[in-house]
């Protein structure tokens, strides 16, 4: 009796596993896939109704926004993207890599299945390293974009988000000389700002993180078509609940990254000084910030240091030799780079949006407090319009280049 | 046979040559030659021509036998028999044996062996003078070192036995032979140092043997399936080589070796996987460059095992994981290809292997530029027709040239085949696929016994003493324990008296002094 | 085959894998629904529980040295009630197997595998952990002894490689700044090990079966320390507020998680497929614990058949959840319930053994003939 059930069961186990041959399910060639490098979003340019149904019956509006989406993709064109030294470019006109084109829809996967059905292959997002998204979009909210982008498991969390002035798919449709491929120029654009100190990482991942903790809100690079084939970043997009609010300038990423403490540095500071205009540029930065509760509001002391490098002065007036000069121009230019610094974090608190974290350090160290008074994020949007920031500038010039006067 | 006819030789002479006749008077190249002993006793000595060395038989067999005796010779007649006459005084002749069984006879003769009879005497002497053709003991072609003995066994036993022999002058090392094979009756020695190897399994290895029931034994493989633990599994349990040097060094490790007369191949067991990866050249080289070089011996091994099922998965799965530029590529050189990439890897794999079966036979002359040429010219070829794409081509020859890598052919043989389910199983489910087939595997390998001792020691279970050789060979001053693997007698390698005691000299390490290091030890 | 007893190291690497599974993904979720930004204490708290009681199964076990679970139940409560209770026990041991491999498969059709049926990836993990119990206890220590590294080293990996884009702020207060349920997070985090009871069936094969409690405190202490890693690094990168909406937040640390000079990217297939190698020691041991459970319950010499015997209910309960909303919140209900039982059960066996004074024959047939 064991030894028939025994072999009845090997056979069972035998069967079984021959039911798992029978067909590879998963598997899609490379070559069949259409490898998507990018995505913008834009507003549907045609009206929602005017958009066709094709991936939804007609007749039932499934959106109660008032627009649709209009998402483009750049697909890597096989092939066209060679390893190794390319044999292109000795020649003329240079080949492109990239195949541009897009779709509407009432959502953005219904945008991206109408775009499906347009493109033969099977599009893969797996390596999709940048998205662009039309400053338009970016004010009316992207909670719905990022619940697509959270359930869908082919996307990187380490893809870079931006916002743009203008219309997103402008962005993809660039064809900058240097490099291959236009969407790693992109993507180098945001690491490379990184690694220089233009820009924090505040890759797609961390921007969610950002935007979900109660006591901070996220941003984004802001970004906008320059001169012919170019992108510059232009600044930071300032979300409130994961709609844009408003805009920090240039000086305010350094201000930001000033605040956090982040290196290494990169922002230069051009001012004015005895008749010639003084350019220093910041290597190194290291922050301190102290949070007290005075009057049953939180209040905090940024004590914040910067090193210099001196790279520029524009004329002979005076002579850098001694430290005495050098901290002359540091006390002379601390006072308007504090002013400055105190109108960005102004800005921020006017729309209630409060990007550098404040909020996450009275939750941090002063927690009774936090879960007495403040509790949830609305509660903090609406007390970090009335907290009160102390700057505290430090500055010290370390280098001047190699001449000596 | 009737009744009375008993299976000892009477004293009768005529009745023993007519049995003898009888018995192996078939055979033209038997002959019998007649004489007297001594002048005066009629004796037949039987021998097979094809198997005797003649002049060994002349001056020392039938010279002193047909001597007149002398004076004092004839004088000792009175006091002593026939047969200690013979034995004691006129024959100065080393291997002589006395037999009185029939049976026995007749295999003596078979084996080579000069058979006398003589008139009156109730025993047979029988004298071992075989003398075959035999090869040169010179490097094995399949397994040669750049430094080490160029010493390899040869097909007769007694040959391979003295080369083990004097190399390993322990007096604990033993030889114990046995018959196996019903036609072929070849011997079969196994060979083991006493106070050293466990107990266990030489009983164990003698049993295994002793149950063989074949007609014969034409190579010790054949003996090898029948003393493995295991006959479904792809890997070998039992180890074999052609080199006395690794024998030695087994033996001391406390392992049994088997010899079969007729084949050069030593089998050693028990034989587990860390075996398959290493050489004996590992020792003979600095150790921390042997080290590496066994590191990426065992990276290339896992290599040839995965290399192609790494690519099916990754380029019809996942190609997320690769940077992207690459990915674009890649899919750019696989644009004109008509099949799925399972597909063109198994045909290129398929191929591989057809074409090095075939380079095996070929002769020496062409062999050697055609399998290269033909190799990269095929591959070459088939880019270009557009049924591979260059990258494939790559990724088949790196698995396979790493292949070689193994120096153990019977292992690579092995791992070469298993990377077919796993290439399949790859194409099936991706990179759980591969993950899959090789769970399997390890799980069947950690469920093979060679002799008793699991396959994968010293990775599991580990003993600290064998770690020191597992992957990195570890300085001889480190490696004072034997591995525990096969729970050896003595498990350590140097006296212990010996190293540390002689501080004062200042010198640690015996090293001319080998005598007095060893008699301590044993 | 002879049989040698287990050395300390091969029950270590036995306990190990037998906590470390397929919840090891979603499990950043509880300790932080209960306290958010405290969750990696809630992490060390509930292993210090699921320390005490691990503890009390390898005293039980190790005052009995040559008795499996039920024969020594048998010896403290009475046969028939020890009957009943050790087969509801190999009853839920069965179940947890069924869903861990649920688990496993929906795991892989969601984020890899997305068109093959879910039926093939249960089965094919089903059937690999079957075949696997096949073996016998050497073999079966050596497997677990095996694998450890691969189980291991990878889980640390990730959080090294992590760290780099953790924040301070997110970890503290350390106590956290709500005060949700710390009981249902430490006991749904408890509930992860529960696999390590395990160690009633492996003590009888022990070299010294007295030195069980230590094997215990070795193997929490290298489980939990991974564990709350785990989880702080995962507060750290992501923040609470993030992890609440994520359903597998460790695969989501393993998708941040890059080599350095980016070589390969996206790591997160590659986790899977050795996390798929921890997965499988943990059916292997659950369905090994499962059948050696019933052949102890009614007295059978063999187990091997019934490991293909029991498959088919196991793929049954597997395929028993209708989505995957309503398989995790049926395992965890299950889970915790099942934990419980288990650890009443053991501590009320335990105390009556000691106020009774029982213990077991240090002598006696160790080792079962043909293991």
């Amino acid at each position: 009796m064991v030894s028939f059930c025994r072999k009845t069961a090997k056979l069972l186990a035998a069967l079984l596993l021959l039911a798992g041959t029978t067909g590879c399910w998963d598997a899609i060639e490379i070559e069949q896939r259409a490898v998507i490098l990018g995505l913008s979003i834009d507003v549907a340019k045609p009206r929602v109704d005017e958009i066709q149904p094709i991936a939804h019956p007609f007749g039932v509006d499934p959106s109660p926004d008032q627009y649709g989406y209009h998402v483009t993709a750049q697909i890597a064109l096989p092939g066209r993207i060679p390893l190794g030294p390319g044999e292109g470019g000795a020649g003329g006109e240079k080949e492109k890599t990239l195949w541009v084109v897009g779709e509407s829809g009432h959502s953005i996967d219904d945008a991206i299945a109408n775009l499906q059905l347009e493109i033969a292959y099977r599009l893969f997002f797996g390596h999709v390293r940048v998205i662009v998204i039309s400053e338009q979009v970016a004010r009316s909210g992207l909670d719905h974009l990022n619940d697509y982008f959270m359930r869908n498991p082919e996307m990187r969390r380490t893809k870079w988000l931006a916002v743009t002035k203008g219309r997103a798919e402008d962005i993809l449709k660039i064809q900058p000389p240097i490099g291959r491929v236009p969407t790693s120029f992109l993507v180098n654009t945001f690491e490379q700002s990184v690694q220089m100190g233009y820009l924090p990482n505040v890759f797609a991942g961390i921007f969610w993180s950002h935007a979900a903790k109660r006591g901070q809100e996220g941003f984004l690079p802001y970004i906008e078509k320059s001169q012919e084939e170019n992108i510059r970043i232009i600044g930071l997009a300032v979300f409130k609940n994961y709609k844009m609010v408003d805009t920090l300038d240039g000086v305010g990423v350094a201000h930001y990254m000033a605040l956090k403490g982040i290196n290494p540095g990169g922002y230069y500071m051009v001012f004015p000084y005895k008749n010639s205009t003084i350019t220093l540029f910041s290597t190194y930065r290291k922050s301190k910030i102290d949070v007290t509760i005075r009057g049953g509001r939180p209040e905090f002391n940024v004590h914040t240091f910067i090193e210099f490098n001196l790279e520029e002065k524009s004329n002979e007036t005076f002579d850098v030799t001694s430290q005495a000069v050098l901290d002359d121009i540091l006390a002379k230019a601390t006072p308007a780079a504090e002013k400055h610094f105190a109108q960005n974090i102004a800005k921020t608190q006017k729309a209630g949006a409060d990007v550098f974290g404040f909020g996450e350090i009275v939750r941090a160290r002063k927690p009774a407090f936090w879960n007495k008074y403040v509790r949830t994020k609305e509660n903090w949007q609406e007390m970090y319009k009335d907290v009160k920031v102390n700057l505290h500038l430090q500055g010290s010039i370390r280098r001047i280049g190699m001449k000596f006067k | 046979m009737t009744a009375g006819t008993s299976d000892v030789i009477s004293g009768n002479l005529e009745e023993t040559v007519s049995w003898f006749h009888e018995e192996l008077g078939q055979n033209d190249d038997l002959v019998c030659r007649r004489f007297q002993v001594m002048g005066r006793y009629p004796a037949a000595l039987f021998y097979f021509f094809s198997l005797i060395d003649q002049q060994l038989l002349n001056e020392d067999i039938l010279r002193p036998l047909m001597q007149q005796p002398s004076e004092d010779l004839k004088r000792t007649l009175e006091t002593k028999t026939l047969k200690r006459l013979l034995s004691e005084d006129v024959l100065h002749f080393g291997s002589l044996k006395f037999e009185q069984q029939k049976d026995k006879l007749v295999s003596f003769a078979m084996r080579g062996d000069t058979i006398v009879f003589v008139d009156g005497m109730d025993e047979a002497m029988v004298f071992s003078c075989r003398k075959v053709e035999k090869r040169n003991t010179d490097q094995p072609k399949t397994e040669s070192v750049i430094r080490g003995p160029r010493e390899g066994f040869i097909e007769l036993l007694e040959n391979n036995l003295s080369l083990l022999r004097y190399r390993l002058q322990s007096r604990n090392f033993r030889i114990k032979l046995l018959e196996i094979g019903q036609r072929t009756k070849t011997r079969v020695a196994v060979c083991f140092i006493e106070d050293i190897a466990n107990p266990e399994l030489v009983s164990d290895v003698m049993n295994r043997l002793s149950r063989v029931k074949i007609d014969g034994i034409i190579s010790s493989g054949y003996l090898e399936e029948y003393i493995e633990d295991n006959h479904w599994s792809p890997f070998p349990q039992v180890q074999y080589s052609e080199r006395p040097d690794k024998v030695v060094a087994s033996m001391l490790e406390g392992r049994v070796a088997i010899l079969a007369d007729g084949s050069p191949m030593a089998l050693i067991v028990p034989a587990v996987f860390s075996q398959f990866y290493q050489t004996v050249e590992d020792y003979s080289e600095r150790y921390l460059l042997v080290s590496a070089i066994r590191i990426s011996r065992l990276l290339a091994l896992l290599f040839s095992l995965i290399f192609p099922s790494l690519y099916v998965a990754i380029i019809s799965f996942n190609p997320e994981l690769i940077p992207t530029d690459f990915a674009v590529a890649v899919a750019g050189g696989r644009a004109g290809v008509p099949f799925p990439a399972v597909i063109e890897i198994l045909i290129m794999e398929v191929s591989m292997e057809v074409l090095r079966e075939a380079s095996i036979r070929l002769p020496v002359q062409i062999g050697g530029a055609l399998s290269i040429v033909g190799a990269i010219i095929i591959g070459q070829a088939a880019v270009s027709a557009g049924f591979a794409s260059p990258i494939t081509v790559v990724i088949v020859a790196l698995a396979t040239i790493g292949s070689f890598a193994t120096p153990a052919y019977n292992a690579a043989l092995a791992l070469r085949l298993l990377r077919f389910p796993i290439i399949i199983l790859a194409g099936t489910f991706g990179l759980f696929g591969i993950v899959v087939g090789l769970i399997f595997i390890v799980n069947h390998m950690l469920s093979l016994r060679s002799f008793g001792v699991p396959y994968l020691s010293p990775f599991v279970p580990p003993s600290s003493g064998a770690v020191r050789d597992m992957i990195l060979r570890a300085p001889m001053f480190m490696m004072k324990k034997r591995p525990e693997s096969w729970h050896p007698q003595d498990d350590t390698r140097t006296p212990s008296a010996g190293g540390k005691g002689q501080a004062g000299e200042g010198a640690g390490w015996p090293t001319g002094g080998g005598a007095g290091g060893e008699g301590k030890g044993s | 085959m002879k049989l040698v007893p287990l050395t300390k190291p091969q029950v270590i690497a036995i306990l190990i894998n037998s906590i470390i599974g397929a919840g090891i993904l979603p499990m950043p979720l509880f300790p932080v629904r209960a306290a958010g930004h405290g969750a990696p204490l809630v992490t060390v708290l509930a292993f210090v529980f699921a320390y005490a009681a691990l503890a009390c199964m390898a005293l039980l076990s190790s005052r009995f040295p040559r008795d499996n679970f039920v024969t020594l139940s048998e010896k403290v409560i009475g046969k028939w009630p020890a009957r009943f209770f050790t087969f509801v026990f190999a009853c839920y041991l069965g179940l947890l197997t069924a869903f861990t491999a649920r688990e496993f498969g929906e795991v892989v059709i969601t984020t890899v595998l997305k068109s093959t049926p879910l039926e093939v990836t249960v089965i094919l993990m089903l059937v690999l952990g079957a075949v696997a119990a096949r073996s016998d206890i050497n073999t079966f220590a050596y497997m677990q002894m095996f694998y450890v590294p691969f189980v291991v080293i990878p889980a640390w990996l990730i959080v090294f490689l992590s760290m780099k884009n953790a924040e301070v702020l997110n970890l503290l207060p350390i106590w956290g700044n709500e005060s949700g349920n710390w009981l249902a997070g430490i006991l749904a985090v408890a509930s992860l090990t529960q696999a390590s009871f395990i160690i009633t069936l492996v003590v009888p094969y022990m070299q010294n079966p007295e030195k069980a409690l230590r094997t215990v405190t070795i193997s929490i202490l290298v489980t939990g320390t991974l564990y709350v890693a785990i989880v702080a690094a995962c507060v750290g990168v992501f923040g609470p507020e993030e992890i609440k909406v994520l359903l597998w937040p460790t695969l989501e640390l393993a998708k941040i998680t890059s080599l350095p000079a980016n070589v390969l990217e996206r790591l997160d297939a590659a986790f899977l497929a050795l996390w798929l190698t921890s997965v499988f020691t943990n059916i292997l041991s659950t369905y090994f614990f499962t059948v050696n459970a019933f052949a102890n319950v009614f007295k059978l010499k063999d187990y091997r058949f019934l490991t293909m015997f029991l498959l088919p209910f196991v793929f049954v309960l597997a395929m028993q959840p209708r989505s995957i909303v309503q398989m995790y919140t049926k395992i965890y209900e299950f889970a915790r319930i099942g934990y419980l039982y288990m650890v009443s059960y053991t501590v009320i066996v335990l105390l009556i053994a000691i106020l009774r004074g029982i213990r077991g024959r240090k002598d006696g047939q160790l080792l079962p003939e043909n293991g």
